[in-house]
C-alpha cells in the first residue's frame, strides 16, 4: 500500500512537470482538473489531495519550486528504497525495520524542507502535521484511519500521511509554479 | 631520568584509553542511576502531578464517549477518584516495567457505573434501542477499556525492557571498565617508577577528559533545551517527559562534576609531587656540590 | 633571563597540557563513537527532529475566533454578489469561523474548523479535509446528536441551511438524507465537482443506544458570494 501510494505521488509529480497550463487563483482550471483526476484515478485518497489543496490556499503559504523539487527527490528515494527491498504492502514495511527506518529518514528529510513537524496527542490518538508557522497541514485521527484499518499512531500510518502530505503539496506547488 | 619519547607515547596512549574507560563508566553510571530505574519514572510522575491532571482529562473523555449513546456526565458521579486512579496507575506501570501482569480490579467501577446509568435512564425515561442491559454493559466495557488505556504510560513495556537490558549489562560493563582502568593505571605507573608526579599528570588528563565527555551531553541539553520542543500532547504527558529528562540530566551533571573534582585532586597531587622532587633534587644537588668542594678542600689541604 | 623565560614557557606548556590533552582525548572519543554509531545516531536525530518544532508546544486552550460579522465588503455586480479572494480569511484547526443555521428546525450553532472531542462539546465541528463555503468543494460538518445537531432529526428535503462566515452567507438546499454505517466510505466524496454541504450526526436520536450508524444530510449550494481577484 505505501509503495503504491509513494509511487503514485511520484507519477503525479512527473505529470505535473510536463504540464504547461496556466493556473487561475480561486478556480479549478483544465490542467489542474486533469492532475486531480489522475491522482484520484491512481487511488491517492481524495482526503489527502483535499487537505493539501486547503493548505496551499492559506495566506502566507509560499512553497517554491526548488523546495518542491527537493521534496520530490526525497520521496523518489523513499520509493526506490521500498521497491528495491521488494516490499509491497504496509504490513511488510512495518515488519522490515531497516527499510522502515530509511523511509522515515527520507520522509523526515522531505518534511524538513518545509519545516513540517509531527504533533502526537497520545490520549486522542491524533497525529497532526504542522508547518513552521503553526498552520495545520494534515490531520490523522480515528476518523481517517478507520477506513484504512491503521492505528493512527503507527509509524507506517504516520509516514504514509507525511509522505503524501509533502508529495501532494509539492505536486500542487509545482502546478502553481508552472502557471 | 631523561624523558624517553617511547615512554611518553605509551603513557599518553594509556591515558587516552583510561579516559575512554572512565567516560564509559561515568556515562553508564549516569544512565543507570538517572534514567534506567523505575524510580526515575515514578518520581517524575509525582513531581508533575501526572495522575491528578490525567484524571481531569479522563473524565472529559468519558463524557465524550457516552454523549453519543444518549447519556450525560452525571453517570460518572462517585465512580472514579484521583487516589484510586493514581494507585492503579502506579501498580500498572510497575507491572509493565517489570514485565509482569497486573490485573486492575474493575468490578467496583463497573458496578457503580452500571447503577448510575440505570438511574439516569429511568430518570430521563430514555428508551433503549435494543436490549437495555446489553447496551449498558457495552457502554461500561467501553469506559473500562478506556480507563486501562489512560492509566498506562505510553510504551511502558518497551521502556521496561530497555531498563532491564541496561541493568543487566551494567555490572559487566562497570567491572570490565574498572579492570581495564586498573590495567592502564598500572602501565602508567610502571612507565614512571621514579617520577610519580607524571603518573598523576596522566591520570589528571584521563579524569579531566572523562569529566568533559560526561559533562558535554547535559550541558548541551540544558543549553539548547531541545527536549522541550517535542510536540507531544497532552500537557501532563509533555511535562512528565521533560521532567524525566531533566532529572536524568542533573544526575549526569553531578557525576561529571565529581569527576572534575577528582581531576583537580590529580592535578594538585601532580603539582605537589613535582615541587617535592624539585626541592629534594635541589637539596641533594647542593649537598653533592658541597660534598665535592669539601673533598677538594681536603685534597688541597 | 633566558633561563627564566624558558622555565616560564615550560610551566605554561605544562598547564596548557591539562587543557588541550583532555580536550583532544574527548574529541577523539566522540569522533570514534560517532563514526561507529552514525547510522543509529542519524535515525534517532531524524525521529526527534520530526516531532520537534522551533519552540515548545502551545497548551493554551484559547478559542480562536476568526468570525467577525459583516467585516468584509461584499459587492453586487449585476445581481451577483462578489467578494475579493484576498479578503477571504482561511481558518486553521480549532478556529471558530462561521455559524450554521436553519430557522425552521431552530438550528443555530457555531462552526469550528476541526472535529475532535473538545470541539464537539462546544459546537459543530468541520472535517479538516473539507473546504470552507465558497470554494466549490465539499463541506462536511458534524456534531453530537443530543447537542448541537439534535435539531437534524426534524430536517426535511427542501429546507434551507445557511452558513454565515465573515465573508458572506451561503445558502444550501437539502436534497437528500441517508442513514449509513459510520465506516461507510461512500458517505461523501472529497473529489466532488460542485459545492456540497454534508452534515452528519450519530443515529438514532434521543435513545439509549449503540450508535454505529450516522444520519447524513446532503445539501447543494443555492447562493452566496463568488470570489473575484
Amino acid at each position: 500500500m505505501i509503495k503504491k501510494l509513494l509511487a503514485v505521488s511520484v507519477s503525479a509529480v512527473m505529470m505535473l512537470a510536463m504540464s504547461v497550463s496556466a493556473f487561475a487563483a480561486g478556480s479549478v482550471n483544465a490542467s489542474e482538473q486533469k492532475i486531480l483526476d489522475e491522482l484520484n484515478a491512481k487511488n491517492v485518497p481524495a482526503r489527502y489531495v483535499s487537505q493539501a489543496k486547503n493548505y496551499v490556499e492559506k495566506d502566507g503559504v509560499d512553497i517554491t519550486e526548488a523546495q518542491a523539487n527537493e521534496i520530490i527527490a526525497h520521496i523518489d528515494a523513499a520509493a526506490k528504497i521500498v521497491s528495491d527491498a521488494g516490499i509491497k504492502t504496509a504490513g511488510e514495511l512495518k515488519n522490515n525495520k531497516e527499510v522502515l527506518d530509511k523511509v522515515v529518514a527520507e520522509a523526515s528529510a522531505a518534511a524538513k524542507v518545509l519545516n513540517l513537524t509531527l504533533t502526537f496527542n497520545y490520549t486522542t490518538g491524533d497525529v497532526t502535521v504542522t508547518d513552521a508557522s503553526g498552520k495545520t497541514v494534515a490531520v490523522v485521527n480515528s476518523k481517517t484511519t478507520k477506513t484504512t484499518g491503521a492505528d493512527s499512531m503507527s509509524t507506517v500510518a504516520v509516514v504514509s500521511v507525511l509522505g503524501l502530505a509533502v508529495a501532494t503539496l509539492a505536486a500542487v506547488t509545482k502546478k502553481n509554479a508552472e502557471a | 631520568m631523561k624523558k624517553s619519547p617511547a615512554r611518553t607515547i605509551i603513557c599518553l596512549l594509556a591515558s587516552m584509553l583510561l579516559s575512554i574507560f572512565v567516560s564509559v563508566l561515568a556515562i553508564m553510571l549516569s544512565v543507570e542511576l538517572g534514567f534506567a530505574t523505575n524510580n526515575s519514572l515514578t518520581s517524575a510522575l509525582d513531581e508533575v502531578k501526572y495522575y491528578e491532571r490525567l484524571y481531569n482529562d479522563f473524565m472529559d473523555k468519558c463524557e465524550s464517549i457516552v454523549i453519543p449513546d444518549g447519556l450525560g456526565p452525571e453517570v460518572f458521579d462517585g465512580v472514579f477518584s484521583v487516589e484510586q486512579l493514581k494507585s492503579d496507575g502506579n501498580a500498572y506501570l510497575n507491572a509493565q516495567l517489570n514485565s509482569t501482569v497486573y490485573k486492575t480490579n474493575l468490578d467496583w467501577y463497573k458496578e457503580q457505573l452500571t447503577t448510575n446509568i440505570k438511574e439516569y435512564v429511568d430518570e430521563k425515561q430514555l428508551v433503549a434501542d435494543g436490549d437495555e442491559d446489553e447496551i449498558i454493559e457495552d457502554i461500561v466495557e467501553n469506559i473500562m477499556d478506556y480507563y486501562i488505556k489512560m492509566i498506562s504510560i505510553p510504551y511502558a513495556s518497551t521502556i521496561g525492557s530497555i531498563f532491564r537490558t541496561i541493568s543487566a549489562l551494567f555490572p559487566y560493563v562497570f567491572f570490565s571498565m574498572l579492570v581495564f582502568a586498573m590495567i592502564t593505571i598500572w602501565i602508567i605507573n610502571k612507565q614512571n617508577p621514579h617520577k610519580k608526579n607524571r603518573v598523576f599528570r596522566y591520570l589528571a588528563y584521563a579524569t579531566t577528559s572523562g569529566a568533559i565527555t560526561t559533562l558535554i551531553p547535559p550541558i548541551y541539553c540544558l543549553y539548547t533545551k531541545f527536549y522541550t520542543k517535542i510536540q507531544v500532547y497532552p500537557e501532563y504527558l509533555y511535562d512528565f517527559i521533560v521532567r524525566y529528562i531533566e532529572n536524568g540530566i542533573k544526575i549526569m551533571l553531578l557525576i561529571g562534576m565529581i569527576l572534575f573534582l577528582v581531576s583537580i585532586v590529580m592535578i594538585a597531587l601532580s603539582t605537589y609531587l613535582k615541587h617535592k622532587y624539585i626541592h629534594t633534587r635541589t637539596y641533594h644537588h647542593h649537598h653533592h656540590r658541597s660534598g665535592e668542594r669539601s673533598g677538594e678542600e681536603e685534597s688541597e689541604a | 633571563m633566558q633561563k627564566h623565560k624558558n622555565r616560564f614557557a615550560k610551566k605554561l606548556n605544562r598547564v596548557m597540557a591539562y587543557i588541550y590533552m583532555p580536550l583532544l582525548f574527548s574529541l577523539l572519543a566522540y569522533g570514534v563513537t560517532y563514526l561507529m554509531a552514525s547510522d543509529v545516531i542519524d535515525i534517532a536525530v531524524n525521529l526527534v527532529s520530526l516531532i520537534s518544532a522551533d519552540k515548545a508546544p502551545d497548551f493554551t486552550n484559547e478559542n480562536n475566533s476568526i468570525f467577525v460579522k459583516d467585516s468584509v465588503e461584499i459587492n453586487d455586480d449585476d445581481g451577483v454578489l462578489t467578494v475579493k479572494r484576498a479578503d477571504v480569511g482561511m481558518a486553521d484547526y480549532g478556529d471558530l469561523y462561521a455559524y450554521v443555521r436553519c430557522t425552521r428546525i431552530a438550528l443555530d450553532a457555531p462552526v469550528y474548523y476541526g472535529d475532535d472531542d473538545a470541539i464537539l462539546k462546544k459546537g459543530v465541528g468541520q472535517d479538516f479535509a473539507s473546504s470552507q463555503p465558497g470554494f466549490g468543494r465539499l463541506i462536511v460538518l458534524c456534531a453530537h446528536n443530543n447537542m448541537y445537531f439534535n435539531a437534524l432529526k426534524n430536517i426535511e428535503i427542501g429546507d434551507i441551511v445557511e452558513i454565515e462566515t465573515s465573508y458572506g452567507t451561503y445558502s444550501y438546499e437539502i436534497k437528500e438524507t441517508k442513514i449509513l454505517n459510520e465506516n461507510d466510505s461512500s458517505a461523501f466524496d472529497f473529489a466532488i465537482d460542485h459545492e456540497q454541504l454534508v452534515m452528519y450526526t450519530c443515529y438514532p436520536f434521543d435513545m439509549l443506544a449503540h450508535t454505529p450508524d450516522r444520519f447524513f444530510v446532503y445539501a447543494d449550494l443555492v447562493s452566496g458570494p463568488v470570489f473575484v481577484d
